[in-house]
């Protein structure tokens, strides 16, 4: 009885110290770097060498989510909210990065601004292949989601191209929802460590990943596959670019 | 005239059915109650608030005499037709979700209604009508019923004057109001006819409003101790709504409007939200007190319409797939709903041992049918373009309650009562896909489901002196299940609420001054919390959450003076973890938006003067202190208080006043909310939770001209 006692009145003692509402707020930075950085010629499955003279891709936004059942603090708060729950979206991002950049997948690690998340376990990124934004990452994909200009080669083969992929309602038709078909969801996080102040959330391109795909063999003798707008070479091309597997991430 | 015969029956089949429950003279004695059959307390915190010479401190709307009670804090979002979302000792209880509402007995807690299960509407009230608040903290009166998770709250009406009474008020941002009423001389308080006009441009952008009540009462003496009383109310309203903005829009004045920090504090996203209501009611009450038996039989119906249109999101939810843009999230929700209900008590004093004590029976039940609507309007032309759901409900509530006030000592009484509840729910879905894995199928599908709830309460007053009582208080009380989130032949499942506190109540005279005092300890726990999951359409647990804290409420009145009435409350609401000890009352994280510290004083000093006797002079002063309030993300609001001022004479039949709200202009954050939202649809669309806000309203002045008289005089002096 005494110990129940003073294990109310110490409660009742502390109380100014006690916790606050779940989760934190915390910042951290973002960059974006090619996986073999320095490389501009890749070994494909296929048999064929991937050579790139030039590469940008548009990323953005970006959004970390948490670990899948384990909903975040953050969706367990606002759920309470009685009398607007038809208002309320899911919860399951606990942080983002909102900017569209330009990468150059043949250039240096990019590091872009600040990154705000939830605290806590980072579970899987999803990252937005969204529609140019500012004029200047326009001009630097040519106008498109994604540019790439280069070569492959089998033997005294060659298949020379020059290819930018747009995604929009015109584009091959799969999946049907535009929105999720610029979206690359599922990538994985290298990471025993939770999100925190402080954390650096680094994203590796592959891009020999995004034309594994693609049936150079078909386009041999041609000047250039992706000449016609839609070109299967576009489609193959945007197959492998949103693999989950053609992006990892690792948070430090 | 046959409904009117129909009526008179059906009460008296009420009656009798509660007379028999009275006079089951078992016990062999009598003694004479009350015609309040509770005129003691339930709880500690059970406040009976006469409103008295305190309606002269400034407060535009009738709810707003809710935080004559200690810890109560009202907040409106929704424009100034909307009802105010109601916090009572940690519980957010939404526009009434979790507090049930009755005006005499009526129920205004609309179930399955599109904005909220359990919105309650109290714009409708003419605040010169309102002439008690009973507000019960806690589920602890075996009467209480659906919703009152966190407490329970009832407006008594009455107009204290005789005669004609009419007002013309005037007021910064277009604010103009009138209002008549009347009662007959030869009739008590409980008969008068009242009617009320307002209309206003608001403090902002999209804050107009208009809205319109007529409330009428007739208290018929058909005998010794026996009244008939009916009431009827109709109101109509309409306004706009400024909704929510982004604290970090504000910040970057991004918003559509001027660039002062003043104008973007004001601004809103969507210029097409706001609302319309209306409502007809009725109820007849027949009362009676006879010797040792009390009985009261009470029919009430009620037409209902509601419409809301929000935008909480911006451009956020549109589920478009074709990658167009966002055509905007405003929802607009219909309501209509007809009730139709009766409550029943029967009470009997009895003498035991030489002691008296109360039994008392309750029945009551209600049957409403709704119909409620929710539709996407797009932003361009203000049209809609989805239906998010199109169903209709038919709840019925049927619940009894026993409960017995014995008295086992000279100084120790207890109180102990059970309340059972069934719902039964039926539910059409009309807007459900045509296609569906399998193949076609009808856009229409039926369910239903049934529930039980028992509620046990009981208290222990003991009486330490003749002014000075100790109360303990353990009570459940029960939350319906929104019929929305219900599934086929489902238990229907209920919010649950465990609550127990103890507290003091003093109130004695000290000389010609009436001082009441109350003060308790009060501990909730919500063991299995049911919210709706809008992925899932349904509700579904989300853990146990408590609640916790301390309240004073001291009120001190002088009849040719002063009436005085300060409260503070401090409360802390968590969600503890699963391992947690009971008595671990702060453990585990906070749950956000409610206030710590709640602080709300009401003076009013008011006299004849003694050089000019029929000038009648007063001066007001309210008072509110919100602490600071736990954001999400542990973060914290700022506190913020208000001053209200009025100062007022009356010479015989005129009287002028004017009256300050917000004296010193703060500017305060009336409501925050944390949730997803984007309201710019050419922006990245951001789906982490931000902060928004409502702002509260700035410094308002109005003028106030009364006039009264007796028509009845007028024919004398003829």
């Amino acid at each position: 009885m005494k110990r129940s006692l003073l294990a109310i009145l110490i409660s009742v003692a502390t109380a100014c110290g006690a916790e606050d509402t779940p989760g934190r707020r915390v910042e951290g930075t973002l960059s974006f770097a090619t996986a073999n950085a320095g490389t501009r010629s890749w070994a494909l499955a296929n048999g064929w060498t991937l050579r790139l003279e030039e590469a940008v891709v548009l990323l953005g936004p970006l959004y970390l989510r948490p670990p899948k059942r384990a909903s975040s603090a953050l969706s367990a708060l606002f759920s309470r909210a009685h009398a607007h729950s038809q208002t309320l979206v899911d919860g399951d991002v606990m942080g983002e990065y909102l900017t569209q950049v330009a990468f150059d997948v043949l250039g240096p690690e990019l590091s872009t601004g600040m990154l705000v998340s939830e605290a806590g376990p980072l579970d899987r990124l999803s990252i937005v292949l969204d529609a140019p934004q500012a004029p200047d990452a326009q001009s630097r994909a040519h106008g498109y989601h994604a540019y790439a200009r280069g070569e492959a080669t089998r033997g005294t083969e060659r298949v020379a191209f020059a290819c930018g992929m747009r995604i929009d309602a015109s584009a091959p038709d799969m999946p049907k929802n535009l929105e999720a078909r610029r979206r690359v969801d599922n990538v994985t996080v290298a990471s025993a460590l939770p999100m925190d102040d402080g954390a650096h959330l680094r994203v590796w391109l592959h891009p020999e990943r995004w034309f594994e795909f693609v049936s150079f063999d078909d386009f041999r003798g041609l000047d250039n596959p992706c000449a016609q707008e839609g070109s299967s070479f576009a489609l193959q091309w945007y197959l492998g670019l949103r693999r989950p597997d053609a992006f990892r991430a690792e948070l430090n | 005239m046959s409904s009117l015969r129909a009526l008179g029956s059906s009460l008296v089949v009420l009656a009798t059915a509660a007379q028999a429950v009275a006079q089951s003279d078992e016990f062999g004695a009598r003694a004479t109650v009350k015609r309040d059959p509770h005129g003691e307390s339930v709880a500690a915190s059970d406040f009976r608030l006469e409103v008295g010479e305190l309606r002269r401190v400034p407060r535009d709307r009738a709810q707003n005499l809710l935080t004559l009670a200690p810890g109560i804090l009202l907040t409106n979002h929704g424009g100034e037709g909307h009802t105010a979302s109601m916090y009572l000792r940690g519980f957010d209880a939404g526009e009434g979700e979790d507090i049930e509402l009755r005006v005499d007995g009526i129920p205004l807690n609309e179930v399955s209604n599109h904005h909220g299960h359990g919105y309650a509407d109290v714009t409708f009230l003419i605040p010169e009508l309102v002439s008690q608040v009973r507000v019960l903290e806690g589920p602890f009166d075996p009467e209480q019923a659906d919703f009152a998770v966190a407490g329970s709250a009832e407006f008594q009406l009455g107009l204290p004057e005789p005669g004609l009474a009419s007002s013309v008020r005037l007021g910064k941002y277009g604010r103009r109001r009138w209002f008549l009423g009347y009662r007959p001389a030869d009739e008590r308080a409980r008969t008068f006819a009242a009617v009320a006009l307002e209309r206003g441009d608001g403090f902002g952008p999209q804050r107009a409003f208009a809205q319109a009540s007529a409330i009428g009462q007739y208290e018929a003496k058909l005998g010794a101790g026996t009244f008939l009383r009916t009431l009827a109310f109709v109101s109509a309203q309409r306004w706009d709504t400024a909704g929510v903005v982004r604290a970090d829009d504000v910040a970057a004045r991004r918003l559509p409007c001027a660039d002062s920090a003043d104008a973007q504090f004001f601004c809103t996203p969507d210029p097409n939200q706001g609302g319309s209501g209306a409502r007809a009611q009725i109820s007849t009450i027949l009362e009676r007190t006879r010797g040792p038996s009390y009985l009261r039989g009470q029919l009430f119906m009620s037409a209902r319409q509601l419409r809301t249109r929000e935008n909480y999101t911006g451009f956020t939810l549109d589920p478009r797939l074709d990658g167009g843009p966002q055509r905007g999230d405003l929802l607009d929700g219909r309501t209509d709903a007809l009730t139709l209900g009766l409550r029943t008590i029967g009470r009997r004093r009895v003498t035991l041992f030489a002691r008296e004590h109360d039994i008392e029976v309750g029945v009551y039940a209600r049957h409403d049918r709704v119909s409620v609507v929710m539709d996407r309007v797009r932003r361009e032309l203000d049209v809609p373009y989805l239906t998010d759901f199109d169903r209709g409900i038919a709840q019925t509530n049927v619940a009894a309650h026993a409960r017995l006030d014995a008295r086992l000592l000279a100084r120790l009484r207890f109180m102990l009562g059970m309340r059972a509840d069934a719902f039964a729910f039926q539910v059409v879905e009309r807007s459900l896909p045509e296609l569906d894995r399998i193949g076609p199928r009808l856009s229409r599908q039926t369910i239903d489901a049934y529930g039980f709830a028992f509620s046990p309460r009981g208290t222990l007053d003991l009486t330490l002196t003749p002014d000075l009582h100790a109360l303990l208080s353990v009570g459940r009380g029960a939350r319906s299940s929104d019929g929305a989130a219900l599934s086929q032949s489902e238990a229907a499942p209920f919010a649950r609420v465990t609550a127990a506190e103890t507290g003091l109540a003093y109130g004695p005279w000290l000389g010609s001054v009436r001082l009441e005092a109350r003060s308790s300890v009060f501990f909730t726990r919500v063991s299995r919390d049911l919210v709706f999951n809008p992925e899932q359409g349904r509700n579904e647990p989300v853990g146990a959450s408590q609640r916790s804290g301390a309240l004073l409420s001291v009120r001190a009145r002088d009849t040719s003076w002063f009436d005085l009435l300060g409260s503070a409350t401090y409360t802390r609401a968590h969600l503890p973890p699963p391992e947690a000890a009971v008595y671990e009352l702060f453990r585990g994280p906070r749950l956000p938006f409610i206030p710590s510290w709640l602080v709300r004083g009401d003076a009013v000093v008011h006299h004849t003067l003694p050089w000019l006797a029929a000038l009648r002079a007063y001066a007001s002063l309210g008072v509110t202190y919100v602490g600071k309030r736990p954001l999400p993300l542990a973060q914290w609001a700022a506190p913020y208080s208000l001053i209200d001022l009025a100062l007022g004479a009356r010479y015989r039949f005129l009287e002028l006043s004017a009256s300050v709200t917000n004296l010193f202009d703060a500017r305060y954050r009336e409501a925050e909310f944390h949730h997803v939202s984007n309201f710019n649809p050419q922006a990245p669309r951001s789906m982490l939770p931000a902060r928004h806000f409502s702002a509260g309203a700035p410094r308002q002045w109005m003028l106030t001209m009364s006039v009264y008289f007796d028509p009845a005089d007028w024919g004398q002096e003829s």
